[in-house]
Order: C-alpha cells, then sequence, then structure tokens
C-alpha cells in the first residue's frame, strides 16, 4: 500500500504495516465488495492519500479469507460481468473491532509522544 | 463453526490449486478491466484502451501458462522486459511476479506448515495402523492354543469373535480418552510454541490420528478373531 502525498509529491512510503487488513475489514463491513471496490473505496475515504495496489490487495485478501474472517462469493456486477464478490464473516466483525481497538491504542500512543516530545 | 470454515478453506486451498490461479487470474483480470474503464472516463484514447486490452489479454494467458507450464516460466519475464523497454525505455522492471506467487508468498509458513503436517500426519496413521495390526496379531497368536480348548468344550464361534473384540473395545475405552487428552494438550503445546495456529493445518493430525487409531484400534482384532475361530 502506498501513502502518496499530493502535496509534496514526494516518493510514496510504506503504510505501517498490518494496518492494510484492518483498512480492508472496515471497508467490508459496510457491504460485500470485490477487489476493485475494496481498492477505490479505501482510496475514496482517505482523501486519495492511501493506495491499494493489486500487489497488496489480493495477497491481502486471500490471507483474510484462509483466516476466515472474510468469505468471497462470485457474483454479477451492475454490468454483467462475473466478480468475486467479498464479505465480513462473524469472525471477522469480532477482528475488526479487536484490532480497531488495538489501532486507537496505538495511534494515541504515537500521538502522545509526538505531541509532548 | 470458524475452526471447520479454516479447515475446508486449507483443505481447497491445498487441494484446487489450479482451480484457485484461474479465479485468481479472473479476479486480476476483472481489476484490471475496471482500471480501463476508470482510465476511459478520465479521457484515456479507445485505441490505447484496445490496445492495452489485448495486451491484458496476452499477459493473461502467458501467465496462465507459467502456472501450468514450467517451461515457459523462465521466458516470462524476459517477455515483459522487451514489450515494456519497447514501450518506454526509461522504465526499468524488477522483480516479477505472478498473482499466484505473491499470494503463495504471504501464505507460504501457513501452507509449509499444512503440507508437512499432512505427510507427517499420515505418516503416523501408516505406522500407527501396522502397530496395532501386529500387536493384535500377535496377541491372538499367543492365546490360539486357549482358544482352541475353549471351541473344543464347545464355545460357539460368536462368543470367541465377542471375547477377543471386548478385549479390544477395554483396551480403547481406556486409551481413547487419554490419546485424546494429550492429542488435546500436544496441540495446544504446539499453539503456544509456534507462531503458526494449529487451526490454520487443514486437519489437526495429532488428534485425529489419535482418533483413526481409537476407531481403528476393534478392526484387527476383530479380524483375527474370526480366523481363530474358524480354526480346527
Amino acid at each position: 500500500m502506498l501513502i502518496v502525498d499530493n502535496h509534496s509529491m514526494a516518493k510514496p512510503n510504506d503504510l505501517v504495516q498490518g494496518t492494510l487488513d484492518l483498512l480492508i475489514l472496515k471497508t467490508l463491513s459496510l457491504e460485500p465488495k470485490h477487489g476493485w471496490a475494496i481498492a477505490k473505496r479505501i482510496q475514496q475515504i482517505s482523501g486519495e492519500v492511501l493506495q491499494v495496489q493489486q500487489g497488496s490487495l489480493y495477497p491481502a485478501l486471500h490471507r483474510l479469507e484462509q483466516k476466515a474472517w472474510i468469505k468471497a462469493k462470485w457474483k454479477e456486477t451492475e454490468t454483467g460481468r462475473q466478480a468475486k464478490f467479498y464479505s465480513l464473516t462473524v469472525a471477522g466483525r469480532a477482528q475488526l473491532e479487536k484490532e480497531a481497538a488495538n489501532w486507537s491504542r496505538l495511534s494515541a500512543a504515537i500521538n502522545l509522544v509526538v505531541e509532548t516530545t | 463453526m470458524v475452526w471447520a470454515r479454516r479447515c475446508w478453506i486449507r483443505l481447497q486451498g491445498l487441494l484446487l490449486r489450479g482451480r484457485n490461479a484461474q479465479q485468481l487470474h479472473d479476479e486480476i483480470q476483472f481489476h484490471l478491466e475496471q482500471q480501463i474503464a476508470e482510465n476511459l472516463g478520465a479521457g484515456m484514447s479507445r485505441e490505447i484502451a484496445k490496445d492495452l486490452r489485448y495486451g491484458l489479454r496476452l499477459l493473461a494467458t502467458l501467465f496462465v501458462s507459467m502456472e501450468w507450464q514450467m517451461s515457459r516460466a523462465t521466458q516470462l519475464p524476459t517477455t515483459i522486459r522487451t514489450t515494456i523497454r519497447n514501450l518506454n525505455p526509461d522504465l526499468v522492471v524488477d522483480n516479477i511476479k505472478t498473482a499466484s506467487e505473491l499470494v503463495t508468498d504471504t501464505l507460504i509458513s501457513q501452507l509449509l506448515m499444512a503440507e508437512l503436517s499432512t505427510f507427517f500426519g499420515g505418516l503416523v496413521l501408516l505406522l500407527v495402523c501396522v502397530g496395532l495390526y501386529g500387536s493384535m496379531t500377535y496377541s491372538v497368536a499367543r492365546r490360539t492354543r486357549e482358544i482352541g480348548v475353549r471351541m473344543a468344550l464347545g464355545a460357539p464361534r460368536e462368543g470367541l469373535i465377542w471375547m477377543v473384540t471386548r478385549e479390544a473395545c477395554i483396551e480403547l475405552a481406556i486409551g481413547g480418552p487419554i490419546g485424546i487428552a494429550a492429542a488435546v494438550a500436544a496441540t495446544r503445546v504446539f499453539e503456544a510454541s509456534s507462531s503458526v495456529s494449529a487451526r490454520q493445518i487443514p486437519f489437526r493430525w495429532p488428534r485425529r490420528s489419535w482418533l483413526l487409531r481409537a476407531s481403528a484400534w476393534p478392526l484387527p482384532s476383530f479380524r483375527y478373531a474370526g480366523q481363530c475361530a474358524s480354526t480346527r
């Protein structure tokens, strides 16, 4: 995944490892989506800052599927094309809550350090 | 339920690799088509889009070939590099991987653990079955004289079969729960000492092998009891 700095046009940086799973789970918590829609949703919600590349997205989706946190089903899109739709499982929803809590704790801790020192 | 789903997904991953690779290819193809459609909407010319679609189809065919024909695998990176160099000589392409390779890389530890566990679990099960067969053969052979005397005194064949089978069942009733409890404990120890959860393995072979061992226990005893009861 890339963080794109639109202001300075600097080289993109790698995002903190492990956050992609959280972003995917959160994106899928609303409704089932295919890979393209997940990537676009993350990009859109983050204000074009986060861009998930295929090389990161699909391995992550398959990893989450292996952990039974998401399930996949082939369905027709609005255009009539078959696509693999991913949706959250019960275990995935529980994992999302856990990871979101971890992220809140971590980001709050980092904020504290950055603002204090 | 989660455990069953994980087992099922991992079994599919192990047994249906060709189908999974094809599905991944279709998924990536769909993603790229959506990207082209978006680019068209943003003003990309239809000629370039057409060339891109053709290129993607060609690339997709090559990728599928790479999955199934290892002889072509070495040619693919060269073909891609040549194509991209022709389009833009300033672009440097390095570390070319198929989508399946990327997925496999991220799951490699789980897959390796699953395959090794399956192999060794199968091996253990085979050895256990051979051992049980041998030990039951020996114990019944030792009692051939006793069984002959019982038959001479008029013991019915069914009674002799039940006599041997009952002993095996008693052993099973004692050993089965102990074995299962030991397997559960071993699984917990394995989970605690490994970064890979035992739930990530298609079958929990240690536990399964004990269950199968338990279920296999009465079978050789029944067979040998039948053989001894046929002794004249």
